[in-house]
């Protein structure tokens, strides 16, 4: 009799103990503001965002929140910094879970992938604001058009992410060759400079399965043939004439003047590439710019960045790449108000050149008038690459964003299923389109 | 007073009568003790893994929540005629075949050579242990560099000695990037199978090689007849488990070759994540991963069956 007794205190402290670990386990982080649920107290907006670049300049995201916050002492904003490897499962499960941030920034995609779950606020009422006030006039029409989706407004581009071709000045200059406009010209060029006997290539470009630099090449040529990823009525236009031109021209580049790994670079080995003057030309980000500067200071004076190119669809569709990068906010947030009104600071011109500056070189304006502005005046590449980035920037949404959900689905399935299969000889431009189109078509189905 | 005694009798009374306490009662505590356990183990294994079987009948796109529904085995129909499905299959065999077998060989030939007594024999021991004690993630991502066209230091020296005259395209050639996988993953896991061996060597009693030396055996004859009949066991058990590790190496060829060049590299785990994490398919990755799963399943059988042969649940 005794033991039983005994037993019982011991079964019940176990079994809540299990209850308690399970309660533990099974509760979901809260939304964190339980204070702002109170009628008291200043409201928590959470805030999380991609580790965009250099400490700077994350250091100086951190300060403008902290300047928000001082300013709005009704608002108080956590910042959360999210690793590019899962964010988009870590947003995703977020958004599932019922918890997602009330703000956020993401890849150029994420808006889509957020409207598609029903999750993306529409902020019609910011765009009009800044329609009316003048900001949009003074914006790349490409910043704020790519968000208008089903008739609602899913986010707003903070900053361009610009792709550009990089060149050697004095290699130019030495062998009397213009500077290119055209594919032709640029195939010439790449042709005249290709030297393997003296390990010099003609052009630089990533051609690894896997990654996402692949296909920022390979659609920069699709645009200037005039080509997209998708129709405007959203369908895919994977096996299309132009993603044809563009892939056979770019097998043709790759064939005759580029390195022989291509398949195997990212933007890292094409990078390392030019600054030992191995190459010629680059393909490459706008990082490179800074990165040529810091750790090639003698190559530095002789790169230029190539203009834009024409290509088989004309002076019209003169695009480069450059991914205009958003800021959204969540449907689920409790707090939309004060969540816009945080997204108008951030977006307030000065409160952007803040960033920008922070790492000069880094981020690309949104703002046209900043074109002009000490920052992007430091030197002939960083000049080029803003002026290109606001005039000629497009990225892989354009011209129509109907398929957005699909464009935004894609990873790397250009570059697994078609690019780096053709430029390795193991698929021909027809057969890797086709395929490509038939595996990746799915992605773009509609309600 | 007869009811009133009757009233207060203890509940368990009746049981006690009988002498015998109840299942459940004589081992409430255990059962208490190992609960925690058990609804933790629902959580992290037992409900994912439903979850994952369940996900393998839908068409679940996370982009596309208005298309999930339920698809009976469309997921495992589209997999058997989908060519890239059975070229990671053939990219997953040729790996762990070639891995599990290449570094069971050298693990083999390392072990005995280790069982010998010689000086700073210790000293070897433990310096061939480095590769398995490095980080994967780390290692590969050496070796990438290392393999690197332009400036590995692989093709550096090659072209610096004159035994090659441009820089062999190891990770950018199909047939070169499995070869140099297969090469990778041979040096990450041979010490597992050395230090196994070494551990089934050690086993083997001096007077058996002693014996078999005074009937006139030689080396070979002894290794064949003696040593190798003896680490047999341990020798299939180890291969099995590491086919298995190799096999949902994901690590491996995502970090080496990104699956590239063409698909060559790209084993089924990769492709599932691919499908999964990329492309957002949630079904038809995990119907993916379930096919490898079910793969694995197979081979854990196997294992099993041969640890019961050689008595370990005895």
């Amino acid at each position: 009799m005794r033991t039983t007794s005994k037993r019982r205190p011991r079964l019940v402290l176990a079994a809540t103990a299990a209850a308690v670990l399970l309660a533990s386990a099974c509760s979901g982080g809260s939304s964190g503001d339980s204070a702002a649920s109170k009628d008291t107290g200043p409201v928590k907006l959470r805030y999380w965002d991609m580790q965009w670049g250099s400490d700077a300049f994350q250091n100086q995201i951190k300060a403008n929140v902290a300047e928000f916050n001082k300013t709005h002492p009704n608002i108080q904003v956590q910042f959360q910094q999210l690793s590019w490897g899962d964010y988009s499962q870590k947003l995703l499960s977020a958004v599932q879970a019922g918890n997602p941030p009330d703000m956020s920034g993401g890849d150029s995609g994420i808006p889509f992938t957020m409207a598609a779950q029903d999750q993306a606020l529409d902020i019609s009422d910011l765009f009009k604001k800044w329609q009316s006030d003048g900001t949009f006039a003074d914006m790349p029409e490409w910043a704020y058009k790519k968000f208008e989706f089903n008739g609602k407004d899913v986010g707003i581009t903070w900053q361009f992410d610009q792709r550009a071709i990089y060149y050697r000045k004095d290699l130019f200059a030495k062998a009397g060759i213009p500077l290119p406009k055209t594919w032709d010209d640029l195939m010439a060029a790449a042709k005249k400079l290709n030297n393997s006997s003296k390990g010099m290539i003609g052009i630089a470009v990533p051609g690894k399965q896997g990654t996402y630099d692949t296909d920022q090449f390979y659609m920069t040529l699709v645009f200037q043939a005039g080509g997209s990823l998708a129709d405007a009525n959203g369908k895919p236009a994977i096996n299309s004439p132009q993603q044809l031109t563009a892939l056979k021209f770019e097998k043709d580049l790759v064939s005759c003047c580029a390195a022989k790994g291509t398949a195997s670079w990212t933007f890292t080995e094409v990078l390392k590439q030019f600054e030992q003057g191995k190459a010629a030309m680059a393909f490459g980000a706008g990082f490179f710019a800074n990165d040529i500067t810091k750790n090639a200071k003698k190559l530095a004076p002789n790169v230029g960045v190539l203009p834009v190119l024409e290509g088989p669809g004309g002076p019209q569709a003169r695009h480069s790449v450059s991914f205009a990068n958003p800021w959204m906010i969540y449907k689920q947030s409790k707090h939309p108000a004060q969540a816009k009104e945080f997204l108008a600071w951030m977006m307030q011109k000065e409160n952007l050149r803040k960033l920008y500056a922070a790492e000069p070189g880094g981020k690309w304006p949104v703002y046209k008038s900043l074109l002009n502005d000490p920052i992007y005046q430091s030197n002939d590449m960083i000049k080029a690459l803003a002026r290109q980035s606001v005039e000629t920037g497009v990225d892989y949404w354009y011209p129509s964003n109907k398929g957005g959900v699909g464009i935004a689905s894609l990873g790397t399935g250009m570059a697994d299923t078609a690019i780096n299969p053709v430029i390795t000889g193991q698929r021909t431009p027809e057969d890797a389109l086709k395929d490509a189109d038939k595996k990746l078509a799915p992605l773009f189905q509609t309600k | 007073m007869q009811d009133v005694v009757r009233v207060r009798r203890h509940p368990t009374a009746r049981r006690q009568d009988t002498g015998k306490p109840s299942h459940w009662r004589k081992n409430a505590m255990a059962y208490s003790l190992i609960l925690p356990s058990l609804v933790f183990l629902f959580a992290i294994v037992f409900y994912p893994l439903a979850t994952g079987l369940a996900e393998g009948f839908r068409y679940h796109s996370r982009v596309q929540p208005w298309l999930t529904r339920f698809n009976g085995l469309d997921n495992y129909v589209q997999a058997l005629h989908d060519h890239d499905v059975w070229l990671a299959l053939r990219t997953s065999l040729i790996m762990t075949v070639g891995i599990v077998g290449l570094s069971y060989l050298l693990g083999l030939v390392s072990g005995l050579l280790l069982n010998h007594k010689f000086r700073m024999r210790g000293l070897y021991r433990a310096l061939i242990l480095v590769p398995w004690v490095v980080p994967p993630v780390v290692s590969y991502i050496s070796w990438q560099w290392m393999l690197n066209d332009q400036s590995g230091l692989i093709d550096v020296l090659l072209v610096k000695l004159h035994l090659v005259d441009s820089p062999v395209l190891f990770l950018s050639n199909p047939r070169l990037a499995m070869a140099s996988i297969i090469v990778v993953g041979v040096w990450s896991r041979f010490p597992f199978m050395m230090i196994t061996v070494l551990a089934a060597l050690s086993s083997i009693p001096d007077d058996l090689n002693e014996s078999a030396a005074l009937d006139g055996a030689n080396r070979w004859q002894t290794f064949r007849y003696i040593t190798m009949p003896l680490i047999l066991p341990v020798t299939v058990v180890a291969t099995l488990l590491q086919a298995i590790w190799t096999f949902n190496d994901f690590g491996l060829p995502f970090v080496l070759t990104g699956g590239g060049p063409a698909n060559s590299t790209t084993p089924l785990i990769l492709l599932a994540y691919k499908e999964a994490f990329q492309r957002f398919n949630i079904g038809y990755g995990t119907s993916l991963a379930i096919i490898s799963m079910v793969l694995m399943l197979l081979l854990g059988a196997i294992y099993l069956r041969l640890q019961k042969k050689q008595g370990v649940y005895q």
